[in-house]
């Protein structure tokens, strides 16, 4: 089974034509020498602001990133939670102001010796000239000018808006897979370094299903841990930026908007890496054992709550920092899905998948159709009553005086079909229709007629998963066989058999309840035009019919 | 079972019978469901020749009228007790170069009261509604073909709601003999003459009315619609087992339980008893009726040769030779039949059947 595809999208509202602020290069930074950590202040400057700005729409998720980034930095990032400043929906001035204390604390720090570090984090609208405020712009230029301006030895910055790449226009900054440079285990790097969420003439999205920017999200993941890829236990500047490029490009690739490129700008000097997260110091982790590959969702239970999606590669554990509390992970491979309830917390073993359920994979659940791929094969088995359409055969048989003894038919049906793309599935059925009869008394006995009727044929079906629940629409074509029965009024029975074109249509739900199993439900209509009689006439022997069943996918 | 001793008793439960349909079915057989070798077992072959050709399936049949002049007729024991809208319901495939006419005889005296042309049709439902008189004691239909192909099916005949009648009642001539009646006005013979089973109109009312020293007695139509009525009979003529009003039309002298007999009482039976010969009628509804015929001698073979006897057991002989004695015993008239077609079958929702219950005429040997 591929990748999901992305689910609905809430892409940030397209920013102003591309306009390339007019930015200064950064001014000369301080050189802070070498610090050891001990002697490095962290301070983060974390603003959110759902709040849009002319002809664009509000955001769902801006800063409830916010308040996530903030998190993560203060329990994995070594920042002293009095050091992080969350700031939601500002005005202009109030972002001024914020960074104008920002820009005291760092400089009281300076004066009595210690070196500084800030983070700077927004996600929020952005036109390409400026973030977006609500009504307020705060231009680009200068932002980075007052950012840059500070006495901070390093200067981080993170933009999740649109064409928030603008900010980097002027440095020339370009998307790319990896960048890298000599480092070492120690804080003695200084410059400044920005990460924006994609480039400067693209869209940044949201998701529905991830309740976050794209972007925000797998830069929070690698943070926990999914992006060390040295497995030191610390969550590198680069290791961040690959982690968060390839994931969201990859999250993105599909989407309506399109692809999504994290650019970049360094202009760092020293030898030192840029550790941003330390997941070896949470205190609560998640560890995905290294056999493990595959698609992995860490869910928060019980409020379900995408907490990271990454991609599991065989070979080594990976760990991911959790809030303690109870999880259930989900790693899906091509062929199954195992989930695992897993409780994070100080000591906890890593996930042992040999006791996880073990299900067919089921689509994961998106909002607004975006679904992704269901089990590869579907069985189902219905049973059903239906009744016949009158035409000109049946009023033949009326003519004649005959009647109709139940008025009711069975439906008997197996679907097996094959899924070939996320919502869409092929396969064949067999489907026995039953129970017709028709009697004309004499002074003898009965003449009576009654015919069962089986087709099998090559159906299509379109689905929408959510969750375990599936609504689903399906065509199919094939051949009809019906058998016949003619009871004269000697009691003397003939059996005759025709064969005729058959199509079939049905509407339905399928309710995947456990362990791949399930039940269905479905609205049936099929047209088989089998049945002659000897005036030319040619009865459909199909049935307009509900049906129910049990469905099994794996 | 019930007793019924004599005819008279049976005279009132047959004239409150009324018609008879079965559900309001009129005609036997109304599929061409029954053939009897290469014919209809309940409809009569007039003329031409017919055969069982397949419908709409080859298990169904309907009738091929084969030949240039063909006719097939059935006479109906409707009456106007069962009601006077009668539908006609049949499903035709008849060729341009055909012509089928529908005949509707009242009375089945041979007067065509209605004469229906079925249309050139290629296997579609034909309907007839016909209005029939105020009083109407069966009703004989024919089927006529003269020409190219005509296949006839699921051919019925019921009766209908009055609403769906209209147009004029067809006009039907004075009753023949046999038919039930009010005043010798009603009656072609012009006698309407009290009998067994009520007024029917009848050819005589006493032996001065018959010619040739005929005694006026009493004889039973050979079809099933019309009952009893009074006719010039040969003195003696009338054999053991059949209905009778005088000893003079017996030819064992004997009348006694409406039948002639072949005793009157016990004193000519040799020790033995006169006792009435049984036989059962068949009900669709209820229980069968035990008739009571004509009478003979039981209790051991006591009868001399050269005596009246119904059955061999009469007999000291032990034969008892003569015709054959068929009742009809779906009907209550005393009917005597020799085929089942003569017997009022869909009277009472069962198979017509004329079955042997003795010796006409017999003699010990």
């Amino acid at each position: 089974m591929g990748r999901s595809p992305p689910p609905l999208l809430t892409p940030r509202p397209p920013c102003a034509p591309s306009c390339a602020p007019c930015s200064r290069s950064p001014p000369p930074r301080a050189s802070p020498g070498v610090a050891r950590a001990d002697d490095v202040v962290s301070y983060a400057l974390v603003v959110g602001s759902n709040r849009p700005g002319p002809g664009q729409a509000p955001l769902a998720f801006a800063e409830d990133d916010a308040r996530e980034v903030a998190d993560v930095l203060r329990d994995l990032g070594g920042y002293a939670p009095s050091r992080v400043q969350v700031v939601l929906n500002p005005s202009a001035r109030a972002l001024g102001a914020a960074i104008d204390a920002l820009d005291r604390a760092v400089a009281a720090d300076a004066a009595a010796g210690r070196t500084a570090r800030v983070f700077f984090y927004y996600s929020g609208h952005a036109k390409a000239a400026g973030l977006s405020l609500g009504p307020d712009e705060f231009a680009l230029e200068t932002l980075r000018a007052r950012l840059f301006a500070t006495r901070a030895a390093l200067t981080v910055v993170v933009l999740d808006a649109c064409q928030s790449g603008a900010f980097s226009r002027i440095k020339g900054a370009e998307p790319a897979a990896d960048f890298s440079y000599n480092s070492r285990a120690r804080l003695d790097a200084s410059g400044v370094a920005v990460l924006a969420s994609s480039t400067g003439s693209e869209l940044s999205q949201e998701s529905d299903f991830l309740r976050s920017s794209y972007f925000t999200h797998h830069f929070l993941v690698g943070l926990r841990g999914a992006a060390d890829d040295n497995h030191d236990g610390q969550v590198s500047l680069d290791e961040a930026y690959r982690y968060t490029y390839h994931q969201t490009l990859v999250a993105t690739a599909a989407t309506a908007v399109g692809s999504q490129h994290v650019s970049v700008e360094v202009d760092l000097k020293g030898a030192g890496e840029i550790p941003l997260a330390f997941p070896e110091k949470a205190t609560a982790t998640l560890t995905l054992p290294a056999d493990a590959e595959g698609q992995v969702l860490v869910v928060k239970a019980p409020a379900r709550a995408v907490v990271a999606e990454l991609q599991k590669r065989k070979g080594a554990a990976v760990q991911v920092a959790v809030a303690p509390g109870r999880y259930q992970v989900l790693l899906r491979t091509a062929s199954r899905v195992v989930r695992c309830d897993a409780t994070a917390g100080p000591g906890a073993a890593p996930i042992d998948l040999g006791r996880c359920a073990v299900d067919a994979p089921i689509a994961s659940a998106t909002k607004g159709g975006g679904a992704a791929g269901g089990p590869p094969w579907l069985i189902s088995a219905t049973l059903g009553l239906g009744g016949g359409r009158a035409d000109a055969y049946t009023d033949r048989l009326e003519e004649f005086g005959y009647h109709e003894q139940l008025g009711v038919g069975t439906r008997l049906g197996v679907d097996v079909l094959r899924r070939v793309h996320p919502n869409v599935l092929v396969g064949g059925q067999a489907v026995l229709y039953g129970g017709d009869e028709w009697r004309r008394d004499t002074d003898l006995e009965p003449l009576t007629i009654r015919w069962n009727t089986g087709v099998v044929g090559a159906i299509g079906r379109v689905e929408h998963r959510v969750g375990p629940v599936a609504g689903f629409a399906q065509l199919g074509a094939g051949l009809a066989v019906t058998g016949t029965t003619f009871v004269d009024q000697d009691g003397a029975a003939t059996d005759e058999t025709h064969v005729g074109p058959a199509t079939a249509g049905a509407l339905g739900v399928d309710w995947i309840i456990g362990a791949g199993v399930g039940v269905t439900g479905r609205f049936d209509a099929s047209y088989a035009p089998s049945l002659p009689n000897l005036l030319g006439d040619r009865h459909d022997t199909g049935q307009l019919g509900l049906s129910i069943g049990v469905v099994v996918v794996r | 079972m019930r007793h019924l001793p004599t005819l008279l008793l049976l005279a009132g439960v047959a004239v409150t019978s009324g018609g008879a349909t079965d559900c309001g079915q009129v005609i036997d057989d109304r599929g061409f469901d029954l053939w009897c070798g290469d014919r209809l077992c309940r409809w009569n072959l007039e003329k031409g020749q017919i055969a069982p050709v397949p419908t709409w399936h080859e298990g169904d049949h309907g009738v091929a009228m084969i030949g240039a002049d063909v006719a097939i007729s059935q006479l109906t024991e409707v009456a106007s007790t069962d009601g006077t809208c009668v539908g006609f319901d049949l499903v035709a495939d008849v060729a341009a170069d055909a012509e089928v006419h529908l005949l509707v005889d009242v009375y089945g005296d041979g007067t065509i009261e209605r004469d229906e042309r079925i249309p050139t049709s290629a296997w579609r439902p034909v309907s007839f509604r016909l209005r029939m008189p105020a009083f109407y004691q069966g009703v004989r239909f024919r089927l006529t073909k003269v020409g190219g192909h005509a296949v006839l099916a699921n051919i019925g005949a019921a009766i209908a709601d009055d609403a769906e009648c209209v147009g004029p009642a067809l006009v039907a001539g004075p009753r023949p003999n046999g038919v039930s009646c009010g005043d010798d006005a009603e009656c072609a013979s012009g006698d309407c003459v009290p009998g067994p089973l009520g007024s029917a109109c009848g050819a005589c009312t006493t032996d001065a009315d018959c010619a040739g020293g005929d005694v006026c007695g009493i004889v039973s139509y050979a079809e099933a619609s019309r009952g009893l009525w009074a006719a010039c009979v040969a003195p003696a003529s009338t054999a053991t087992g059949l209905a009778c009003t005088i000893d003079a039309q017996c030819a064992t002298g004997i009348c006694a339980g409406g039948y002639c007999s072949a005793c009157r009482d016990d004193s000519t039976c040799g020790g033995g008893t006169c006792a009435p010969l049984h036989y059962v009628v068949a009900h669709a509804d209820r229980d069968p009726t035990d008739i009571a015929g004509a009478l003979h001698c039981t209790g051991g073979p006591r009868v001399a040769s050269g005596g009246a006897c119904l059955a061999d057991g009469d007999c000291a002989s032990g034969a008892c030779v003569g015709d054959v004695l068929a009742m009809c015993t779906t009907s209550f008239f005393p009917r005597a039949c020799t085929t089942d077609m003569e017997c009022p079958g869909y009277a009472f929702g069962s198979e017509p059947a004329c079955v042997n219950v003795g010796t006409r005429g017999g003699t010990c040997q």
